[in-house]
């Protein structure tokens, strides 16, 4: 039994190093177009995107992604309800949507994730999520993100690197991912940096129906958060349950506020556990 | 912010599952927890008897007035005072072999201590006293409360009758003391009576009289004594008067008749004896004596005739002698002095008796005021020996009363009986509350614990309380890592719980079997 899963595996990274070296590849075509600057001739059409070797359901289950497919559709139709709420609450194009939390780990990577996921889902749309918690970064468990790869920092630390360069793909449908990056300067001002905002700005022009994700530090210790929130269009609030008093959600929500606002996810609420034995 | 029942229930339950396995595990620790305690809970078996109080009986009314009553109040604390002391528990300590001989005070004190621990005592009802005891042993409960009871009985029938007998003695002492008093007066008033026995209370009164009619008579006597002497002085006048005037018998004649007187006589022995018989020479003697002196006198007579004045008055004088109205005055003045004689010596008489009365009064007074003391003394005595004796009898009737136990009635009224089982926290008790605190108690803390911590637990909260905008929220989702793990945590837990309520029915039953 365990040959034929590490038989199975090997094909696995094999085909997956195909699909990284075509879209290296993609990227190399990008690349040529890039000193152009004609954003829009990329709008290419969302089906056309480039896909590699998806994630199988019980791959993001073990990441904690939601899947069309999972059995547990009450966290599922959560996210796709959270999901209703955002499409219907933002009406600008391509939001840069920041989901940041009241506290250390209170589920902030966890909402973007799954937020970005559930977007993705609607085949109208894509997402493109951004690991901005340079200090805990939250999406390093990803398969595209486990090994080290150019980012966040790279990019707004070197003008060498090009934003196509730093976007992958994530094995989920319509949804990419922008890592935080291997470059490791300490004390460095990452997000005061002009490249933030050029990187935002076209990354919000990149394709249509596109939605930004933006995974930040909590936003009361962190001056990257607040820093992030001038930038963004929306801010998402995570409120951990029982785990953060009413002082520090209205600090939170003064400091985020009101009109970039765009409300709370009550996360993490308790529920039976869900026994099955596979 | 108002929360509906049912919404508080709602986070509740989800605070319980978000805390299931606080819940079980403090479940099964507080379940067994009570269970052990309830197994080495010692059991405890009470054992009482009520002690019925009798103040008024059939002999109250009939000896009232002759017999004191004790009256006894607030039976329950006099109770209290009387067993919890040291003679009754030592007593019952000592009866119930509970010490050794000549134990530690110091244990003998806590064990003391523990019994009247045990101990309880409380009125049943106005009359009734209610003594319980509790052990763990339902023999011992039995026995002590038993013993406590009679104790008790004993020792207040014998305080109230030692009360009594103090009482008498002291009343009987006092008594023999005013008797002594008493008799000591009566003689002193005896030995007065002695050295008094003419005395009599009433004298004074008789000397008054007596006085009086001395005072009377010296007046009388004086009166006769002036009267005497005015007629006396009156004859002495008139006799000298007469004296000049009239002639009196003389001498001669005197002496002639004299012979005549003796010459009878003469006779008359002549008669019987001869001359020479003594008395008639004798006579014979007296006759010539009186001739002679007839002689004398009449030539005395003659030579007064024609001699001197001297011899006229005696001649005079002679003659006054033979007036019979100067012999008469004569008389009445030998008799007025006669009287004035006699009643001066009476009046002197008198006198003297009024001067002895007047003596005799002032010793009556003293006599009369040592008597009225004496008298006094003893009639104080008198009455207070009476009134004590009057008392002691009383006394002696309480006395009585209380040593045939008829006084106070105190009776067991229910006795004690033999406890079959033990009252108190049972075992079935903890078997029942057990699961059931172990259950609340979690959940208890759960719900407080929430109340206190003001940390947001739902989103509606987060929204009424706040208003920020809700965009929805999220359950935890399970990794099949994690739903493995819970599912063995599920099963585990279960399992405890399961486990837990299998252990108390177990228990319960074994318990039930008499096994444990």
């Amino acid at each position: 039994m365990s040959k034929i899963q590490k038989a199975l595996d090997k094909l696995k990274l094999s085909e997956r190093s195909k699909n990284n070296s075509k879209q290296e590849l993609e990227g190399a075509d990008s690349s040529l177009n890039d000193d152009s600057v004609e954003f829009k001739k990329l709008n290419t059409k969302i089906s056309d995107m480039f896909e590699p070797d998806m994630l199988t359901t019980k791959e993001k289950s073990d990441l904690k992604i939601i899947d069309a497919a999972m059995t547990d559709r009450l966290i599922f139709n959560a996210f796709r309800d959270l999901r209703t709420s955002v499409f219907q609450k933002t009406n600008k194009p391509n939001p840069i949507i920041m989901v940041t939390s009241c506290n250390y780990r209170g589920g902030s990577t966890f909402v973007s994730l799954n937020l970005a996921a559930a977007i993705a889902n609607d085949e109208t749309k894509t997402s493109l999520l951004i690991d901005c918690n340079l200090q805990n970064p939250g999406l390093s468990n990803l398969p595209v993100t486990k090994e080290e790869k150019i980012g966040m920092r790279d990019y707004l630390m070197n003008s060498a690197h090009s934003i196509k360069r730093i976007i992958y793909p994530t094995g989920i449908p319509r949804l990419r991912v922008i890592p935080v990056g291997i470059a490791n300067q300490p004390m460095a001002e990452y997000f005061t940096n002009n490249r933030l905002k050029s990187l935002f700005s076209e990354i919000k022009t990149r394709y249509d129906q596109r939605f930004i994700i933006v995974d930040a530090p909590p936003i009361y210790e962190n001056a990257d958060a607040r820093i992030l929130a001038d930038v963004c269009d929306y801010v998402v609030l995570t409120v951990p349950y029982g785990k953060v008093d009413e002082e520090k959600v209205l600090n939170a929500a003064r400091t985020i506020g009101k009109e970039k606002l765009l409300g709370c996810v009550f996360n993490n609420q308790p529920r039976p556990p869900r026994l099955t034995w596979k | 912010m108002d929360i509906s029942k049912e919404k508080k229930i709602q986070f509740l339950l989800q605070e319980i599952i978000y805390r299931r396995n606080f819940v079980v595990i403090v479940f099964c620790l507080i379940t067994v927890s009570i269970i052990f305690v309830g197994l080495n809970w010692p059991k405890k078996f009470t054992s009482s008897t009520t002690i019925f109080v009798e103040e008024q009986n059939i002999l109250g009314p009939l000896m009232e007035g002759a017999a004191v009553q004790t009256v006894v109040v607030d039976r329950a604390a006099i109770a209290r005072e009387m067993i919890y002391g040291h003679k009754i528990i030592y007593q019952l300590l000592e009866k119930e072999g509970l010490i050794e001989k000549n134990p530690d005070p110091a244990v003998q004190e806590r064990i003391m201590n523990s019994i009247k621990g045990q101990t309880k005592i409380s009125n049943a009802r106005r009359n009734l006293i209610k003594i319980e005891f509790q052990d763990s042993d339902p023999d011992k409960s039995y026995r002590v409360t038993n013993t406590l009871a009679n104790l008790f009985i004993e020792e207040s029938l014998r305080s109230k009758s030692q009360e009594s007998i103090d009482a008498f003695t002291f009343i009987e002492m006092q008594a023999n003391e005013y008797k002594e008093k008493l008799q000591s007066a009566e003689q002193a008033l005896k030995i007065f009576r002695t050295e008094n026995v003419g005395a009599q209370p009433n004298m004074a009164g008789q000397i008054g009289t007596r006085s009086a009619e001395l005072q009377r008579a010296k007046s009388q006597l004086e009166q006769d004594l002036r009267e005497k002497k005015i007629r006396k002085s009156s004859l002495v006048r008139q006799l000298s008067g007469e004296a000049q005037a009239s002639s009196a018998f003389s001498r001669s004649e005197q002496n002639k008749t004299r012979i005549a007187d003796l010459q009878a006589q003469l006779d008359v022995l002549r008669l019987k004896y001869h001359e020479t018989y003594p008395d008639i020479e004798q006579i014979k003697l007296q006759i010539n004596d009186l001739r002679t002196t007839i002689k004398k006198s009449e030539s005395q007579d003659s030579n007064s005739l024609s001699g001197t004045s001297e011899n006229v008055e005696y001649f005079t004088d002679e003659r006054v002698l033979q007036n019979p109205v100067y012999q008469q005055l004569q008389r009445d003045l030998y008799n007025t002095n006669t009287e004035i004689e006699t009643l001066t010596a009476r009046l002197d008489q008198t006198i003297s008796q009024i001067s002895e009365q007047h003596l005799k009064a002032i010793r009556v007074e003293e006599f009369q005021t040592r008597l009225h003391e004496l008298t006094r003394d003893y009639d104080v005595n008198h009455e207070s020996y009476t009134d004590l004796m009057r008392r002691r009898e009383q006394a002696r009737v309480s006395m009585n009363l209380d040593i045939e136990r008829k006084g106070l009635t105190l009776r067991v009224d229910e006795p004690a009986y033999f406890p079959h089982s033990p009252n108190g926290l049972r075992f079935l008790h903890f078997l029942l509350v057990g699961p059931l605190v172990g259950l609340i108690l979690p959940i208890s803390i759960l719900f407080l614990w929430r109340q206190i911590d003001p940390k947001f637990r739902s989103e509606a909260q987060l929204y009424n309380k706040l208003g920020i905008p809700m965009l929805g929220k999220t359950p935890h989702l399970f990794t099949p890592t994690e739903t493995r793990r819970e599912t063995i945590q599920f099963i585990i837990f279960t399992l405890m719980f399961i486990g837990t309520l299998s252990f108390v029915i177990i228990i319960g039953v074994l318990r039930m079997k008499g096994q444990v």
